[in-house]
């Protein structure tokens, strides 16, 4: 690229910069522009990961329902709002006593984007590829827990069946993890879904460019979008561009350049830098296990209840979101954040005073250098994180670090690629492990937390918390639900399970002809509803 | 350039040499960063690991010099607390090749013939590869920690070294002294240890001052790359990878730590000249 300007050509740019800059004062300010949605244009966005695999089915990315969400449609959809389960692809359904046959009654006119129709074969042939082994699936597989089948009962009705009970399956039958995809489409195995997924949404996959790009093309005659959309009919944007940028600066940078219309995943410093120069942060707490510490009670001497209560009172998760993320995150409340279902507030005061007298009453007292000991055992926890972190988790680690022993517990740091974390981690070979995990519903404790439920590690192992989780996941009744979640939350709290810290929020900033900007119930934008007035 | 080049290319040109000024600034350069190492804890204005929130990328000034970095750390008192690490294993890394390096090369110079041969072709392969990239390839197997980076770095710069003593073996053992001691019955070990060794002494050394430059900033670009000491003992190379992160509103971060490594290298690699100028004189 050539910075120089020819003299003749610079004296032409000279009237016509002058020209523009009268125009751009005699303008409208953009915010009162048309509030009358325009259809067509397109809106670039700027991301921070790439997928890897498109296909919900097969990834567990948040970046795969990034682009997902406007692809597939789901049987039930969650109301951002509330989180309502309401119709979708399913019209209604009912759910057995025991919440082990669930019966979707399909609406009836959709159709996937290759003219097939979305009917009751279509649902079994999806729900049958998760689970088969040969998918491949990292969460969805996880989600049907128990699946023994779906059944056909005639074109436009469907029983989904499990083995044991499975009552936060409606939920998750709401996510684009388990949304409905073109049959025929998987005809050419699983890799090819990965590259351009089919589904039934107000959008297609246009074009993939690993880490590049992802380019969504407006699908003609989309007319069942959900209830609480704030329109019907086919999505306002004709191309949706989603860029991929691991770097903040990038992102940010190239909004504020007019490369892009939108930077996602902004970081709490540059959202407010944005915010001061007139583009508009959005901003969505995430539904599911909130930025979370886990010390390992399976492991000596972490199994006294004691010390892990001192570590969680130790741990100020108002001083961290005050000093990384400038309140712009709050401090969790729960292992579950405020925008999940069923969640109840359980967090105590961070007290050093009151983890010092604790850790005295255990007999644990400071040695040489301020860090406790017991029998010639010192008071340490080796904490294997991954690294490059992101929403600066290696930062809040040597926080952490500090606010332990100022307590006279040793933290050990010991940041390594994310196969290393994980590969530790199934061996059992942990003592303090850290995890978020996106899921809008209450569930998610077991499915993420406890082993036999298929989560990874963190492992949670609790008998009175595995059979409140057992519980929640037995009934489809609210206020029996609600208690059960609750119950766990509190014994999650009490027995120092996990120790949270704060609530991961999605921070979108954007343009100010972006309008219509907002997020689906998991907390991650949404394209259907978006338009730009431009 | 290789470290083998430079020295070649020693200064017969008196008006080429270092002229004295920069050899009392390298000396007084290389002096503060020892102090930094002895006592850090008496010239850092605050501690390395104190959080203060409220201070938090504040760019430099009266109250912290060099700034503060997103925690409210003061970075000059990191920058002289990291000396430790990046001195202590850019000297450990170098003292490694030097020893390992002469020893190689001795034994190479001294017997010849089949044993030359194959331990040459080993250096050969060795020098093939960039120092950095051998560097990097073993710390990946070994594990990061401040001692595997010196072994790592370390034995990355075997080659040179070696090739080096080599060299000057091959040189020295023609001359007719060592001819006169060998006839006169000195035993091999006598011969290596009286009479040649003194006499490639030189060269080595001035080569090692040049190589701790290099072995330094070698491994301060391998914690840059994340193979360094875990947090929150920070190396000048972690010091300027963590400071990319924030780069457009505080260029201190990242700045100062590689004004640390480029004026240590830079001062190194000027006694490392005035030796050789020295030698050349000689």
């Amino acid at each position: 690229m050539s910075y120089g300007v020819s003299r003749p050509v610079r004296a032409l740019a000279v009237p016509a910069v002058v020209a523009l800059l009268a125009a751009g004062c005699t303008a409208e300010p953009t915010s009162s522009g048309s509030t009358t949605p325009k259809r067509g244009g397109t809106l670039t966005i700027a991301t921070d990961t790439d997928p890897g695999c498109l296909d919900p089915q097969q990834s567990p990315a948040a970046a795969a329902l990034l682009t997902g969400r406007g692809v597939v449609d789901s049987l039930v959809a969650q109301d951002p709002t509330g989180g309502a389960l309401v119709p979708w692809l399913a019209e209604s359904w009912t759910v057995d006593q025991r919440a082990t046959a669930f019966t979707f009654k399909l609406r009836t006119g959709a159709t996937f984007s290759d003219g097939s129709p979305v009917d009751a074969a279509a649902v079994k042939a999806n729900f049958d590829r998760i689970v088969d082994p040969a998918t491949k699936s990292l969460l969805a597989a996880g989600l049907l827990a128990g699946y023994t089948g779906t059944t056909v009962s005639d074109e436009r009705t469907v029983v989904v069946r499990f083995g044991q009970p499975n009552a936060g399956f409606l939920q998750a039958a709401s996510t684009a993890f388990l949304g409905l995809q073109a049959p025929a489409s998987f005809a050419a195995g699983p890799a090819s879904t990965c590259r351009a997924v089919v589904g039934s949404g107000p959008f297609t996959v246009a074009d993939y460019v690993p880490q590049q790009q992802v380019v969504l093309a407006r699908r003609a005659g989309y007319r069942w979008a959900p209830k609480f959309a704030a329109h019907q009919d086919d999505a306002y944007l004709e191309k949706v561009v989603v860029t991929i940028a691991s770097d903040n600066g990038v992102r940010s940078g190239s909004l504020r350049s007019g490369q892009v219309d939108a930077a996602g995943a902004v970081s709490p410093r540059d959202a407010a830098a944005l915010d001061q120069d007139g583009f508009p942060v959005h901003k969505r707490e995430q539904a599911g296990i909130a930025y979370s510490l886990f010390v390992n009670s399976a492991k000596e001497p972490w199994n006294d209840v004691a010390l892990r209560r001192a570590v969680s009172r130790a741990i100020d998760p108002a001083l961290i979101v005050k000093t990384l993320y400038q309140d712009r995150y709050a401090p969790a409340g729960s292992v579950l954040t405020p925008t999940t279902p069923d969640y109840v507030a359980t967090a105590q005061p961070a007290s050093a005073a009151e983890a010092a007298r604790l850790l005295d009453a255990a007999g644990w007292v400071a040695g040489p250098g301020g860090i406790r000991s017991k029998n010639g055992q010192r008071l340490s926890l080796r904490w294997s994180y991954v690294a490059p972190a992101r929403e600066q988790r290696d930062l809040l680690a040597q926080l952490v670090q500090q606010q332990l022993k100022a307590v006279g517990v040793e933290v050990v740091l010991e940041p390594a690629p994310v196969g290393d974390v994980i590969a530790k981690q199934s061996k059992g070979d942990w003592e303090m492990s850290d995890i978020s995990f996106l899921r809008a519903d209450a569930d998610v404790m077991r499915t993420v937390l406890q082993s036999s439920a298929g989560g990874r590690p963190p492992v949670v192992a609790d008998q009175a918390l595995a059979r409140d989780l057992a519980a929640g996941a037995a009934t489809t009744e609210p206020e029996a639900r609600r208690n059960s979640y609750h119950e766990a939350q509190q014994r999650i709290a009490d027995q120092a399970l996990a120790i949270p810290v704060y609530n991961p929020t999605y921070l979108l900033a954007v343009n100010k002809s972006v309008r219509g900007a907002g997020f689906d119930a998991q907390g991650l934008p949404q394209f259907y509803d978006t338009w730009v007035d431009r | 350039m290789t470290l083998l080049t430079a020295l070649q290319r020693r200064s017969d040109d008196p008006r080429r040499r270092m002229p004295p000024a920069a050899v009392t600034m390298a000396v007084l350069v290389l002096l503060t960063m020892l102090a930094c190492v002895l006592v850090p804890g008496l010239l850092a204005p605050h501690p390395p690991d104190a959080v203060v929130p409220e201070a938090a990328l504040l760019p430099p000034g009266p109250g912290h010099l060099l700034g503060t970095d997103e925690l409210g750390r003061d970075l000059l008192s990191r920058i002289i607390h990291g000396s430790r690490l990046s001195l202590v294993v850019g000297a450990a890394a170098t003292l490694l090749a030097l020893a390992a390096g002469s020893l190689v090369g001795l034994v190479s110079g001294l017997f010849g013939g089949i044993v030359d041969a194959v331990l040459m072709r080993v250096v050969d392969i060795m020098l093939a590869f960039p120092a950095l990239l051998l560097a990097l390839g073993a710390v990946a197997v070994l594990g990061s920690s401040p001692t595997r980076l010196a072994v790592a770095v370390g034995v990355s710069n075997i080659a040179t070294f070696a090739r080096l003593v080599r060299g000057d073996v091959l040189r020295v053992r023609a001359r007719p002294y060592i001819k006169a001691a060998t006839v006169s019955g000195v035993r091999p070990a006598r011969l290596l240890l009286r009479h040649v060794l003194p006499n490639i002494g030189g060269p080595a050394l001035s080569l090692a001052v040049l190589g701790f430059g290099v072995a330094m900033l070698e491994s301060s670009s391998l914690s840059f790359l994340g193979f360094g000491p875990s947090p929150p003992a920070a190396d000048w190379g972690i010091l300027a990878a963590a400071g990319r992160a924030n780069l457009a509103e505080a260029w201190w971060l990242s700045t100062f730590p590689g004004v640390a490594v480029a004026v240590t290298v830079l001062a190194t690699t000027a006694l490392g000249r005035a030796a050789q100028d020295r030698l050349a004189v000689q």
